[in-house]
């Protein structure tokens, strides 16, 4: 018989779990509620709240934020296809044997920089292409432990949950902004300011709960990630990785805003992030990583934090060969998810409409 | 590598968890409640049932009329007699006896009288709510009650059945007024 350690950790999440359930449920009773006090003063002339005028438009906020949360995002990336890196999933089939959790099924491309792993029984690593041209092999091994520690505790399925939640309450959010935006007039407005402040509220409990949490699941991430490279190559790993992310997080979207704005494009971002590598912005973004300090609603914990709990103090230089020399084709990849990046930029400034699909 | 976790944590966690389980269990009662009220009965809004049925201005010169209503109320319905005037610059004194059948049940018979029409609409809307408006004359279960109310232009009784089973009653009424406020138009 299989037996369960329930840890105070995992009856947390449980209890997360519950509560957004609930949550959900809640705002579904509360959409339907509201609709039918609104159906009762404007069509049936049955006696309500006597605020059916009012209910009635929040209900049907709330209604469209929970429809439109029913339609799943579409994924981002390229699905890699053994041929097309076939040194990297030789890598990923030795930790997964060496750590002995169920094989990964499908690694993805996204456009970015960033490393992370989704799933609730589909389990993907997500690369984020940026991340090919400076990363090594040694250090992309260190972390691909990192994630791997994340599925060999079950964080995708707990993280896949909440996500479906989290998503509902954002989606809340949004409608309720836009009709806030599209009202014509003030008083109209204010209508919707109940579910604004309902979703807002709502996304900001849920960040509270679940920010210590993810900070904790890091944390066990990264000593699994200790334990099956060593602390030193994977403390090497993430503060290397952190610093180039961090300037390409931060350059990138700048330069692409410019030529946005100009109506130009990049047809190669990541290529062009190469330029903008040299030794002075090496050493801000490193100084900006190391000394970044953490926030309660962090998702993750600071680069301090993390280097003090794998009890290491000194970071040597990358060497060895990028990641980029996995891939055959790497800069086809690279361009194929060049407009991905662009767009997501564009939209997060609002030069682009959230419905934004191509450049062409 | 593993590390303890601090006394810190192990409270934030378990606060954290009494936190998620004390506002699911207060989620799932707001849910209830908003259940329970969708499922429950709304009755029709009814603006006045018998609002034209009664002409005061035959006798407006005698400064005092009276009249009598017999009826039976099936089920949950509110019922509105107007008794003040249109358009009158002051205030109407009504006297009021109201009488239920001795072998019929009174419970859920209830009475208010508002000072205005919008009083009633409010009480229409949520009679439930705090509405100053009707709180001075209300008498509920009522089998034999009577006394007075003042009310001003548009003002009347409101006979509300909150069971949902018929209830009868006689209401005899007199009013007193100053034909002298009346205002012609």
């Amino acid at each position: 018989m299989k037996k369960y350690n329930i840890t105070l950790e995992s009856a947390y999440a449980i209890s997360m779990i519950i509560l957004f359930s609930i949550v959900y449920i809640t705002i579904l009773v509360l959409a339907f509620t509201f609709l039918y006090d609104g159906y009762l003063e404007w069509f049936a002339n049955k006696q309500g709240t006597e605020f059916g005028f009012y209910t009635g438009i929040i209900g049907v906020i709330l209604f469209v934020g929970v429809l439109w949360a029913l339609f799943p995002k579409k994924r981002d990336g390229i699905v890699l296809k053994k041929k097309d890196a076939p040194k990297l999933f030789e890598l990923l089939d030795k930790a997964v044997a060496k750590t002995q959790i169920h094989p990964i099924d499908t690694i993805r491309l996204v456009p970015g920089s960033s490393i992370a792993v989704t799933g609730l029984f589909n389990k993907q690593l997500l690369v984020g292409i940026a991340s090919l041209r400076y990363i090594t092999e040694k250090d992309f091994e260190a972390i691909l432990y990192h994630e791997i520690g994340h599925f060999a505790a079950k964080d995708t399925k707990v993280g896949s949950f909440l996500g479906v939640y989290f998503e509902t309450l954002e989606k809340q959010y949004i409608s309720s902004v836009k009709f806030w935006n599209y009202s014509p007039h003030y008083a109209i407005a204010i209508i919707g300011l109940p579910s604004l402040a309902m979703s807002w509220l709502l996304m900001h409990l849920f960040s509270f709960l679940y920010a210590p949490y993810s900070k904790f699941r890091e944390y066990k991430a990264d000593e699994f990630a200790a334990s099956h490279s060593n602390p030193k190559q994977f403390a090497n790993a993430l503060v290397h990785y952190s610093a180039y992310t961090y300037a390409h997080d931060v350059i990138m979207p700048q330069i692409i805003v410019q030529l946005l704005s100009e109506n130009k494009k990049l047809t190669n971002v990541y290529a062009t992030m190469t330029n903008y590598w040299h030794k002075e912005n090496a050493e801000a973004s490193m100084n900006a990583v190391l000394s970044d300090t953490e926030q309660f609603k962090d998702s993750h914990p600071s680069l301090q934090n993390r280097l003090k709990n794998l009890d290491v103090t000194k970071v040597n230089e990358n060497e060895g060969k990028t990641l980029k020399t996995m891939f055959p084709e790497f800069e086809k990849f690279e361009e194929q998810l060049s407009d991905d990046y662009t767009i997501r930029i564009g939209i997060n400034s609002g030069l682009l409409d959230r419905s934004t699909k191509s450049l062409d | 590598m593993k590390k303890e976790k601090s006394i810190f944590v192990k409270v934030g966690y378990l606060l954290g968890i009494i936190f998620c389980l004390v506002a699911s269990i207060s989620l799932v009662y707001a849910s209830y409640m908003m259940i329970s009220w969708t499922f429950s009965e709304h009755p029709d809004i009814v603006y006045s049932d018998y609002s034209n049925s009664y002409d005061y201005y035959e006798n407006e010169k005698s400064g005092q009329d009276s009249d009598t209503i017999s009826d039976t109320i099936n089920g949950e319905t509110i019922m509105f007699q107007e008794l003040g005037f249109e358009k009158y610059a002051g205030l109407v004194e009504v006297s009021y006896n109201l009488n239920v059948p001795s072998d019929t049940d009174s419970n859920g018979l209830e009475i208010y009288f508002v000072k205005s029409v919008n009083g009633y609409y409010q009480f229409a809307n949520s009679y439930d709510s705090i509405v100053t408006d009707y709180k001075s004359c209300q008498k509920k279960n009522v089998m034999t009650t009577s006394g007075s109310c003042t009310i001003g232009n548009g003002g009347g009784i409101i006979i509300y059945n909150t069971a949902n089973k018929p209830r009868s009653f006689t209401l005899s009424f007199t009013i007193k007024y100053d034909p002298s406020l009346i205002e012609s138009n």
